[in-house]
């Protein structure tokens, strides 16, 4: 297995990659929707559809950092960070402010 | 580093595959069978066996549905097709909402035009349902465990592909009789060689689910009626010749004031290119009655719109001139709304002809054997180690276990399912429900023959009653009122004859697996085997 | 028809690209392949891979057709697959080649016939 004892800190880590990677990866695929949807008004459906196919492909990337970054820290942080530049684009667009 | 993220993925691939791998068997098993339900369905009434495809179906459907529902506002009409040999009818009264539950229905046979009466039977729809919806679970939660599902196999395709490269150029390679090999072989294989459909199955599952996995950003559109077919400016065109002189024919004669069907599909099938497969009158009861003539299939993959339905290709007429008043607009569909429809189109393969029917199937059932074949090695590749160290942990026995229950288990239950359907008595209440328990009744007795007997006597035992339930199909068919497959191949009757014979070829595989598992070289996959097999071999892990 | 071309191509195709692929190039006869005969094969089987497209998509115009050419293909390597797995337990060698040859020729001559 890719991950040696000591169990208890192995299981730990897992854990935390594994909540970084559900819960931050739908947190992104989200965002990534509403900021197609601010991003593209007058589509409508289009843009949410759009939102949503890229959000489930951003899902998957986020999963796949998630269990191969170096370090814990370094998955949590690597998620964190770019979902955060998403609110701030959100926020800078348009529509936005909420 | 490379290693590092290779093996990560590995890691990735693992578990993914292992957590949700038996739901996902499920899944590809039923979704894949689904590609034939209607066939499967008139498998599963045999009452219908008789009816044959006749040149008038049309003339014939709509003179019965003068006789049968004379009052009421519309009519459709599923004419017979490559996938059925019946006439199926459909009427609402007037001010009856449209929807998939609505109306009176009768089938008619095709050539005689007597009404049928099928027995009442869950059929291919169970299948079909349980897919995306499982069964007995409130609907939204049922798919979000079915979409948490698909996202878990995207993943697994994601980080399979990244994990073993190299088997892009091994992929030809299938060994037979060499055990945990044997199965590695034949994961790579069905994965690689049907990954282009694997991967669009799964991706345009997850778009399909849109609606249920966005909730919080993604407004649903209300549940409402199906798409009306063609509702167009009108767009006066000369009257095809023919269709208003006097009635033309004994069978070709409309009833009422309606005119004679016969020329309208004529103009329609040379427009369409095609036959025509679905015929809707409405507003009947009005002066004007339409006629919407629906082609059957499509020559793309936009043609129907994601939401699959009648949207196809459409002609309108004046139901009492049978002048052309409407034909629907050429599509203009945004780049996206094109990606939407085509991977809506695409998993639900209902544009496809026989030919691609089949080779959906069988990319379904490669994708089936590769889930199947997956959580095999899970516990081939542990039971080595697991030898050499002297104990088994009680989380690799349940995988075991479960592995008999959900692979072989579900195989049988299916198995069971269409036996149900013929030797349950035909006036029981509640029939469809009753084939459903048999289904998941079976089901459940054999995980917990898994539980009892071991992996290593249920492997065989099992897999034999699944091969003793489908090739005794055919059997059970011809001797339960059926069209036997003797008669099915000589008319000409695919339909039936192909889901006899699918079944015979499924149970045939499932005999030649029930021996290979029996015997002691291969159920080292079930026993831990004494030498360690030679772990280069094995990618990834 | 066109339907059984464009898979007995694609079958053809994939036989050619394994027999360029060192390890079942084996099966066929012993010794490694030759640079020219590698390089043969490879040529060969892609161009059978492309040219089953274009049945295909004769048959059902474009994006169907591309559709069914990937099921096609799928479809058809599987078979091979099993037949060089038959070839290297029970079989006589020629086996890999017979579908092909009998489909291209049932094919060519119904098409030409009508």
């Amino acid at each position: 297995m890719a991950h040696p004892p000591p169990e208890a800190r192995h299981r730990i880590a897992i854990a935390v990659r594994a909540a970084a990677a559900i819960l931050g990866g739908y947190l992104m695929a989200n965002l990534v929707v509403v900021v197609v949807q601010r991003a593209m008004p007058e589509s409508g459906t289009d843009a949410s559809r759009l939102g949503a196919m890229l959000g489930f492909i951003l899902f998957a990337v986020v999963a796949i950092w998630a269990f191969s970054a170096r370090s814990t820290w370094a998955a949590v942080t690597g998620i964190a960070l770019p979902a955060l530049l998403l609110t701030l684009v959100l926020l800078v667009l348009p529509g936005g402010g909420a | 580093m490379k290693a590092g993220f290779r093996q990560s993925m590995a890691w990735l691939h693992t578990w993914t595959g292992l957590l949700l791998g038996w739901l996902l068997f499920a899944v590809f098993l039923t979704g894949t069978i689904a590609y034939f339900r209607e066939e499967v369905t008139l498998w599963m009434q045999p009452e219908l066996h008789g009816s044959v495809p006749g040149p008038n179906s049309a003339a014939l459907a709509m003179q019965r549905l003068a006789d049968i529902a004379p009052h009421a506002d519309n009519w459709t009409i599923a004419l017979p097709s490559p996938r059925s040999t019946t006439i199926d009818l459909l009427w609402r009264k007037p001010g009856e909402e449209g929807g998939r539950r609505s109306g009176e229905r009768a089938v008619l046979d095709a050539t005689t035009g007597e009404v049928l009466h099928p027995r009442e039977t869950a059929g291919g729809d169970f299948l079909y349902r349980f897919h995306f919806e499982l069964h007995g679970l409130p609907r939204e939660l049922a798919r979000w465990i079915v979409g948490i599902a698909t996202m878990a196999m995207f993943l697994a395709i994601l980080s399979g592909v990244i994990t073993h490269k190299k088997i892009f150029k091994d992929f030809f390679t299938f060994r037979p009789h060499k055990g945990q090999r044997s199965w590695l072989d034949m994961h790579n294989m069905t994965a690689v060689l049907a990954l282009p459909f694997h991967v669009m199955i799964t991706f345009s599952g997850l778009v399909l689910f849109l609606y249920t996995l966005y909730p919080f950003v993604i407004e649903a559109p209300r549940r409402g009626q199906p798409p009306q077919a063609a509702q167009v400016q009108p767009q006066q065109m000369e009257a095809p010749p023919g269709q208003h002189g006097p009635r033309m024919g004994q069978v070709d004669t409309a009833p009422a004031d309606l005119v004679a069907i016969g020329p309208l599909m004529r103009v329609a099938e040379e427009r369409f290119g095609r036959p025509v497969g679905r015929i809707a009158v409405e507003k009947l009861q009005s002066p004007r009655p339409e006629i919407v003539l629906s082609a059957r299939g499509a020559d793309s993959l936009i043609a129907q719109g994601g939401g699959g339905g009648g949207g196809g290709t459409a002609l309108r007429f004046d139901g009492t001139t049978g002048a052309l008043i409407g034909a629907p607009p050429p599509r203009e569909l945004s780049a996206v709304a094109a990606v939407n429809a085509a991977l809506g189109t695409l998993h639900r393969a209902r544009f496809a002809d026989t030919w691609l029917r089949w080779l959906f199937f069988l990319s379904g059932i490669g994708g089936t054997v590769m889930v199947g074949t997956g959580l095999f090695l899970w516990v081939s590749k542990r039971a080595a180690k697991h030898a050499r160290a002297g104990r088994t942990p009680s989380g690799f026995r349940l995988v075991e276990r479960l592995n008999v229950g959900g692979v072989v288990g579900l195989s049988v239950a299916i198995g069971a399912y269409f036996w149900a359907n013929r030797l349950l008595p035909v006036d029981l209440t509640n029939r469809a429900d009753q084939e459903i328990r048999v289904f998941f009744g079976v089901w459940a007795l054999a995980c917990l023959h898994a539980f009892l007997r071991g992996p290593a006597r249920a492997w065989p035992e099992q897999l034999g009653l699944a091969a003793i339930l489908f090739a005794g199909m055919p059997l059970l068919n011809a001797a339960t009122g059926g069209g036997d497959l003797v008669h099915t191949i000589l008319q000409g009757n695919w339909i039936l004859a192909g889901v006899d014979l699918a079944a015979l070829l499924g149970g045939l595989a499932f005999a030649y697996a029930a021996r290979a598992t029996a015997t002691p070289a291969t159920a080292r996959t079930a026993r831990p085997p004494r030498a360690p097999s030679r772990p280069d071999d094995v990618p990834g892990e | 028809m066109l339907s059984w071309l464009s898979l007995t191509l694609a079958y053809a195709g994939f036989a050619a690209l394994a027999l360029s692929m060192p390890r079942h190039c084996a099966q066929r006869h012993p010794g490694k392949p030759t640079r020219l005969s590698q390089r043969l094969f490879q040529g060969l089987g892609w161009g059978g891979l492309g040219l089953s497209l274009w049945p295909a998509i004769a048959h059902w115009g474009v994006s169907i057709g591309l559709t069914a050419w990937l099921g096609l293909a799928t479809v058809a390597a599987f078979a091979l697959g099993m037949a060089l797995s038959l070839v290297e337990s029970v079989a006589p060698r020629g086996i890999i080649a017979l579908p092909a040859l009998a489909g291209i020729t049932a094919a060519c001559a119904a098409s030409l016939a009508g």
